[in-house]
């Protein structure tokens, strides 16, 4: 369960004063989909980028798996993310001029995973995005959608539990991006991993167990459904 | 996380980047080069000059002086005034320095602890001939040193230690050639066993009534003539060898030519005859005697007035100016090694620049800022050691280029080296280097390590 507790987040001082993220509540189940949705400027990347620790909010809580992220020193939290969260950007963010296997190999040797357990790994996973014969080519070699299945292929070779995606399929065009939309469902029903996705796209939120809106820094309306991923009812507020 | 995945990851970026790489390698390669050559030819020069001291000068030969100044001839504190002293003399460096007289030379030559114990004129001849021409040289002479092993063009020497016969001389090669360009000899080798006779004069006598009288008495006008005239006289001798000239080490003494002690006395005794430089010497030359301490038998004579010099104070003062030369070069070295330094500093800021996303997504893939920090000093690393291997291998070939080069221009002899590569002090560079490039790129590593990641994600 990941649960956000009033997060308040806003920058600068005074008149200035902005405020991305106003008193933010809600809760994801282990399992769930959720698409965190909103107009560009609207604070639903800053929202993902708090529930991964990445970024400090001046009020409230990030609690996953019990344990206040927020709180955690650094050092704990880069690696509580290196072993329990999947990242997906809106490209692709690697290194272009390594192959798929060095750029999933990365995520190996920053989560610590034991050398003789990284090549089973990285095979696993660009097997899973179906990348596996091209696993010595360069990433600056692959088409647009490859690339972004590279992205995935690197996002759950450390096994996390959560995967963020932050408009996984803004770049690409509907087949490409349909495809990519598949194999985060797939993965998502299939190990049960936490899946939050942020998007503009309403028929890609459509597709999750619930969808969280934003607009303002507020959360203005929860469209929830997750009871699929989860019991509990209505963990959304 | 691990450092070899970090190296191993820093290595393939600066592959992939290799032209950027290799620029800035190439200017830390310069200050390898440079720095690895310097101490290549510093080994070679050192171990040279010392091969041809030990080969060539006998180590338990020592040249005694009574003047500190004349022992350490070279310096020109000599040459400032003085009280008056009828023992002093100028030297050949225009140095006023003490003489050894009789008393001197008898007292070393019963010194314990030394042997062969002669003194050493400095002989300034009027002019010298081949025998059965009129054309006239002056150069300077020396006497001939059985403990220096010569080198030769022609003719041969007698064992180390020995002396050549009393009708004997040897001739440097390039007076030899002199003679050719004026016609006296048809080629320079052909001088060996032709006679030379050499030529002093004393200037005229103020001659005593006593002198006058014992004149008139034993051949009249004529003999009493003769006495007032410039006296002059003349030893001829055999050439025996042409020598080349060693190095500037051995110029002084053995670069000229070489005439045997006995006409060489005589004719100093001839020249000086009535003058206070008569049986008075600046230098005597010796050995020390078998089994002793070298440096506590010089000890010793300084003790009680006779400083000296010996081969091993000869290598002490090559060494110094070696070494003197050696720093100059690594100062340069070093000189090259900062530009060097601000290169790679330029290089890791731009490829900070150039990554600023992926530093992002690495820190939200959960890589420690540390790790990060970690991976551009690596990289740094990289350069300075590729550029390090690079200069130090470069700078490997050119010894094996130089080397038979410098043997052929230079009169150093046949397979000598003067640049020694020094694979361990090689090694120290590249290292060295490479820490310096750590150093260099700290700064642009912290860069990257304080990278915002919320701000590199959000250029997407």
């Amino acid at each position: 369960m990941i649960k956000v507790r009033h997060v308040t987040k806003s920058y600068g001082e005074g008149d200035n004063l902005f405020t991305a993220l106003d008193d933010v509540t809600f809760s994801v189940p282990i399992g769930a989909s959720v698409a965190i949705v909103g107009k560009s400027g609207s604070g639903k990347s800053t929202l993902l980028h708090i529930m991964s620790g990445l970024d400090q909010p001046q009020q409230g809580e990030v609690i996953v798996d019990n344990q206040n992220i927020l709180r955690m020193k650094r050092s704990a939290v880069d690696r509580f993310r290196s072993q329990h969260i999947g990242f997906i950007f809106q490209s692709f963010q690697g290194d272009a001029q390594d192959t798929c296997y060095q750029n999933v190999s990365l995520v190996c040797e920053i989560a610590d995973v034991p050398p003789a357990k990284h090549h089973r790994r990285i095979m696993r996973a660009l097997e899973d995005v179906e990348l596996a014969e091209k696993k010595d080519q360069r990433a600056c070699d692959l088409s647009g959608g490859e690339q972004q299945r590279l992205a995935i292929a690197r996002a759950i070779a450390s096994k996390p539990k959560i995967l963020f995606a932050d408009e996984p399929t803004g770049n690409l065009d509907s087949v490409t991006g349909k495809l990519i939309e598949d194999l985060l469902f797939r993965y998502n029903r299939e190990k049960g991993v936490t899946l939050v996705l942020v998007t503009h796209d309403q028929d890609l939120a459509k597709r999750c167990d619930a969808t969280i809106h934003i607009a303002d820094g507020k959360v203005i309306e929860t469209a929830a459904d997750l009871d699929k991923g989860s019991k509990k009812k209505g963990a959304a507020t | 996380m691990k450092a070899r995945y970090l190296i191993r990851k820093s290595g393939r970026t600066i592959r992939h980047n290799r032209t950027r790489t290799l620029l800035t390698s190439l200017a830390v390669a310069v200050s390898a080069f440079v720095l690895t050559l310097a101490l290549a030819a510093g080994e070679g020069t050192r171990q040279y000059s010392e091969r041809l001291i030990r080969t060539n000068i006998n180590p338990r030969a020592m040249f005694i002086a009574k003047d500190k100044f004349a022992a350490q001839s070279g310096n020109n504190q000599g040459s400032a005034m003085i009280d008056y002293n009828p023992e002093t003399t100028t030297n050949q460096q225009g140095e006023i320095v003490k003489q050894l007289d009789q008393d001197d030379i008898s007292f070393l030559q019963q010194y314990p602890h030394l042997e062969n114990v002669r003194p050493r004129p400095s002989l300034e001849i009027e002019y010298l001939a081949l025998e059965g021409s009129d054309k006239r040289f002056v150069a300077p002479v020396a006497m001939y040193d059985a403990t220096i092993r010569y080198t030769l063009v022609k003719g041969s020497l007698p064992p180390l230690g020995t002396d050549i016969a009393d009708d004997e001389i040897i001739v440097p090669l390039r007076y030899a050639e002199l003679m050719v360009k004026r016609g006296v000899i048809k080629d320079a080798e052909s001088l060996v066993g032709k006679r030379i006779t050499l030529t002093v004069t004393r200037p005229v006598n103020q001659l005593t009534e006593e002198e006058i009288r014992q004149g008139l008495r034993r051949g009249g006008p004529e003999a009493v003539q003769e006495l007032a005239e410039p006296a002059k006289k003349e030893v001829t001798l055999t050439v025996r060898a042409l020598s080349e000239r060693l190095s500037s080490l051995s110029n002084s003494l053995t670069g000229v030519i070489q005439v045997p002690p006995g006409p060489l006395n005589e004719l100093y005794d001839f020249k000086t005859y009535g003058s206070p430089h008569y049986k008075k010497y600046v230098y005597a030359s010796a050995l020390v005697s078998r089994g002793e301490n070298l440096s506590e038998v010089e000890e010793a004579l300084e003790d009680i007035g006779y400083p000296s010099i010996t081969a091993d104070d000869l290598q002490a003062r090559l060494f110094g100016i070696v070494g003197i030369g050696e720093l100059i070069a690594l100062g340069f070295g070093t000189l090259t090694l900062i530009a060097a330094v601000f290169g790679i500093v330029n290089t890791q800021y731009i490829s900070v620049l150039e990554r600023t996303r992926q530093i992002g997504a690495m820190r939200a893939l959960g890589m420690r800022s540390r790790d990060i920090a970690r991976l551009f000093r690596y990289e740094a690393a990289w350069i300075g050691a590729v550029g390090g291997l690079i200069g130090v291998g470069v700078a490997y070939m050119v010894t094996l280029v130089a080397n038979p080069l410098i043997a052929h221009y230079l009169p150093i002899g046949r397979g000598e080296r003067l640049l020694i590569f020094q694979p361990l002090d090689s090694l120290v560079v590249v290292t060295v280097l490479t820490v310096i490039a750590i150093i260099a790129g700290y700064l642009p590593a912290r860069r990257a390590a304080r990278l915002d990641p919320i701000k590199t994600l959000r250029l997407d």
